[in-house]
């Protein structure tokens, strides 16, 4: 059993799967390769949980190894947790609403131990009219910076994703304003996301997340157009979540036809239960649109980083945005450029190359 | 943390009235390993190492020393008195370290 073919029946460990885990140890080589995968896909944990319960056998040795990788993902994890109260700390005395989401949300909320969900940074969402304001606290009272700069002055509050800012030069904070580039972070109404919610327990502190509902298509929607492939612990986060909404997958999918996300949202439950071996998984009605589906193939795309652009134009509502859209994507400003080692001809060059290979 | 140093303290010799309980601002992970706890003001992570971590499943709630000794003593199945010197040693250390407060005195 090589590397690949045992990530998903680590992800899938506790789960009722169709998917085995060795029962003899396997070679050293092998296994090394397994734990850097393993680590790659934020597994380690699920990892470690499934050798403490004698469920992946092991060497001595491999444990040890095992616990030495285990154990630097702990000491990020809390790091990263520290930081994260530090930000509340500065982004509530300002009156700035936020949402935990992703790893240190869904690691305390959905899983039987924090330790089984490792991550390496915060992903806090706050509304794109504090976004700039977050931003500049964030910046100057935890000294984060921001290695790249927005595509133009004024970008990310009304288009972005994220900010990405770096503190200490080691500890990442992924500020979003939506969950994913393209059509589906455009359509989403975010408002929504902050009319209701939920909190989880950090240290004596209550924090705010996602709504259950809202952190499942958060999943689905990062399983299904996130990362290609997806990773697995993507998955996982999916099949963690599923049993919390089982009670409305009416609502369920009438949200996702609201966001139009119904596409995402199926093929992150096929990816999860095909991936992970999974007996069963709930089957969402949803016819989509032109539209819907349209966004959705500009994600699957080779040439995703143009597509999803192109695709966005229709879910952007207005010229004036449109037009500004546009021109940020086409051009721009040299900072931007310049943090990414790109001259405006490589942009230009870059773009026309992979559309070209579409 | 991973190895607490023997104190001469036996279990007469503690305040075994005093209640303790983990400190609710501790960061912490179980891990293989044992427990990493990350106090409030620290910048790097403790190991209670196992068995030691046991002690700190223990002040989950509220708890006397002399409370905890026996908890461990049925756990571990050791005798009381080598169990209540280590407990004794680690609770000095978790108390400096800021992981553990006091939350009752001794009536």
């Amino acid at each position: 059993m090589d590397a690949p073919e045992l990530m998903p029946a680590i992800a899938a460990f506790g789960c009722a799967t169709t998917l085995d885990l060795p029962t003899e140890p396997i070679d050293d080589a092998a296994f090394r390769r397994v734990l850097s995968r393993a680590a790659g896909q934020r597994l380690v944990g699920m990892m470690a949980a499934a050798v403490a319960a004698d469920a992946f056998a092991v060497t001595d040795d491999q444990r040890d190894r095992l616990a030495q990788t285990e154990q630097r993902w702990a000491v990020q994890a809390l790091h990263v947790e520290q930081l994260l109260l530090a930000l509340v700390d500065v982004l509530s005395p300002g009156g700035i609403e936020y949402r935990v989401f992703k790893g240190p949300a869904l690691a305390r909320t959905v899983y039987p131990d924090p330790s089984w969900r490792p991550f390496a940074d915060v992903d806090l969402l706050v509304r794109g009219a504090d976004f700039d304001q977050a931003r500049s606290l964030i910046v100057g009272a935890l000294g984060a910076e921001q290695p790249v700069p927005e595509l133009r002055p004024g970008f990310d509050r009304e288009f972005g994703k994220e900010a990405l800012l770096k503190v200490d030069g080691r500890y990442e904070i992924d500020l979003h304003r939506t969950f994913v580039t393209g059509p589906i972070g455009l359509t989403i109404p975010l408002e929504e996301l902050f009319q209701r919610g939920s909190t989880f327990e950090l240290a004596g502190r209550e924090l705010c997340t996602l709504d259950p509902l809202h952190a499942f298509l958060q999943t689905c929607i990062n399983a299904a157009v996130g990362d290609f492939p997806p990773r697995t612990c993507s998955l996982r986060d999916v099949a963690q979540l599923a049993p919390m909404v089982a009670d409305c997958h009416d609502e369920v999918a009438a949200t996702a036809a609201r966001w139009r996300c119904g596409l995402a949202l199926k093929r992150a439950l096929e990816l999860t239960q095909s991936g992970l071996g999974l007996d069963s998984m709930p089957t969402i009605a949803h016819r989509a649109g032109a539209v819907e589906r349209l966004g959705m193939r500009s994600y699957l795309t080779p040439a995703r980083s143009y597509t999803r652009p192109a695709a966005s134009l229709l879910a952007i509502r207005g010229f004036g945005p449109r037009l500004r859209y546009l021109r940020a994507i086409v051009s721009p400003q040299p900072a931007y450029l310049e943090s990414r080692g790109w001259s405006r001809r490589a942009h230009a060059k870059r773009a026309l190359t992979r559309l070209g290979r579409r | 943390m991973e190895s607490p140093r023997p104190r001469q303290a036996g279990p007469d010799a503690i305040g075994a009235t005093v209640t303790m309980v983990r400190n609710p601002d501790v960061l912490w992970r179980h891990t293989l390993l044992g427990t990493l706890v990350l106090a409030p003001d620290s910048d790097v992570p403790e190991l209670l190492a196992t068995p030691g971590d046991a002690i700190w499943e223990a002040l989950a709630q509220p708890v006397t020393e002399a409370g905890l000794v026996d908890q461990l003593t049925e756990l571990f199945g050791a005798e009381r008195e080598v169990i209540a010197t280590d407990v004794s040693a680690l609770l000095d250390e978790l108390r400096a370290a800021g992981l553990m407060i006091d939350v009752a005195g001794s009536p």
